[in-house]
């Protein structure tokens, strides 16, 4: 399955400390995010991934991420999060 | 035109034929009452308040009145009327003067969404505002009464109005809801400024107002700059603390002490991160009111602060890549 970010949402960034937080202006929600979490979002941005993809990504990108049980299944449920968030969406 | 220039029962009389209408910080008020406990209260505590012109216009226009009806017979209630309409439970009649109070808390609470509202207290110095963000029974009200007292000019004990076009608070100095055991805190403080009654038993304990100084009322027409931002707590008997906190935590914490982050939206998240961003905040506990109020003396620079930018701070943050 591949994601994308959800085309409704208007999205204002702000990053400190390498935490993000995310206000949302279609829902008036703001989301606290982690490292993986705003990379997905700006990844997804770009053009749909599937997960195996995204695992592929952040090796690529972050020094200490490594893809082993415990990361996929981090990702998977952090997809899920952020689709029932509103987030991001599976591609039809 | 002060309250202090009416005679007591010009006052009454306005009070219960036409009503009157009064400035506190940037909101107009038109009340009417003619309950008779009231007037001499209010002529009390609110000398130093502006009366208005009455023009018929009002950002609040307020009742207070003794509801009829057969409860009336066996407990004499008032009940808080907005433009006529009652919104909360009658109060006992005994504590008329909070209901007041608390209502026209309610009124601003409700209605002021040109400001980014966070429940704190605001003191200012050296043209730095110090925001004080609490829950109820933090000891903020005393903090605050204790600092207006020491030099500190009082924004509020209650309300950060904050402006999102330039990040200045705008003053809004109510009488000082002083509650339990900062009663004879404060009694003992400046025991030769007025005081209202003693109001027992309301939902908050036992109540006394406490007027602002004279200097804040005068002066609630200048804004001032943020300067710090504060999480107070009374912890009686413990040492002074004071941790700093980052700018998302600082972020967090203020959202939970508002009134209206989610209702005015992005002007909500853009003001609220502009204020995190330049001021991350600190948590403060104390036990001792005379230490804290030396450590804050310090805490503030001595000149005024610059004006901040409430620009946007990057659309979409830079992320990590090899």
């Amino acid at each position: 399955m591949r994601w994308r970010l959800n085309p409704l949402c208007q999205l204002h960034w702000r990053c400190w400390d390498d935490e993000y937080i995310l206000f949302n202006a279609s829902s008036g929600q703001t989301h606290f995010l982690s490292v993986l979490g705003a990379l997905t979002l700006q990844l997804v941005a770009d053009r749909a991934l599937d997960r195996e993809q995204l695992l592929t990504a952040f090796s690529d990108r972050l020094d200490d991420f490594t893809v082993d049980a415990e990361t996929q299944e981090y990702v998977a449920n952090m997809l899920a999060d952020l689709d029932n968030l509103g987030l991001i969406e599976p591609v039809p | 035109m002060r309250f202090r220039d009416l005679s007591l029962p010009d006052l009454a009389a306005a009070l219960r034929q036409t009503g009157i209408f009064y400035r506190i910080g940037p909101f107009s008020i038109h009340l009417e009452t003619a309950l008779p406990e009231l007037p001499p209260v209010l002529h009390r505590l609110y000398s130093d308040f502006s009366l208005l012109d009455s023009d018929g216009f009002a950002d609040f226009h307020v009742r207070l009145v003794s509801p009829h009806g057969p409860r009336a017979l066996w407990r004499s209630q008032v009940r808080f009327l907005i433009d006529d309409a009652s919104h909360f439970a009658p109060f006992p009649r005994e504590i008329a003067l909070a209901l007041l109070e608390w209502g026209l808390n309610w009124c601003v609470f409700k209605r002021a969404h040109q400001y980014l509202m966070i429940h704190a207290g605001v003191v200012e110095k050296n043209g730095h505002a110090l925001i004080m963000p609490a829950r109820p029974g933090s000891g903020k009200s005393t903090l605050c009464a204790a600092l207006a007292y020491r030099g500190w000019r009082l924004l509020s004990d209650e309300f950060a109005l904050v402006r999102p076009e330039d990040l200045t608070v705008v003053p809004f100095p109510r009488l000082i809801p002083l509650k339990n055991e900062s009663i004879p805190v404060m009694r003992q403080r400046v025991p030769e400024q007025a005081m209202g009654p003693t109001l027992p038993r309301t939902r908050k304990g036992t109540v006394v107002h406490l007027c602002p100084p004279t200097d804040s009322i005068r002066r609630s027409g200048e804004v001032a700059r943020a300067g710090q931002i504060l999480f107070p707590t009374y912890t009686g008997g413990q040492p002074l603390r004071f941790e700093p906190l980052g700018k998302s935590q600082t972020f967090l914490r203020l959202t939970a002490n508002s009134f209206n982050y989610e209702a005015i939206g992005l002007r909500g998240f853009e003001t609220m991160s502009a204020l995190a961003g330049h001021w991350p905040g600190a948590e403060f506990s104390y036990g001792d009111l005379d230490e804290a109020m030396e450590y804050l003396e310090n805490l503030l620079p001595r000149a005024a602060p610059p004006a901040p930018s409430v620009a946007d701070q990057g659309e979409v943050p830079a992320m990590p890549s090899r």
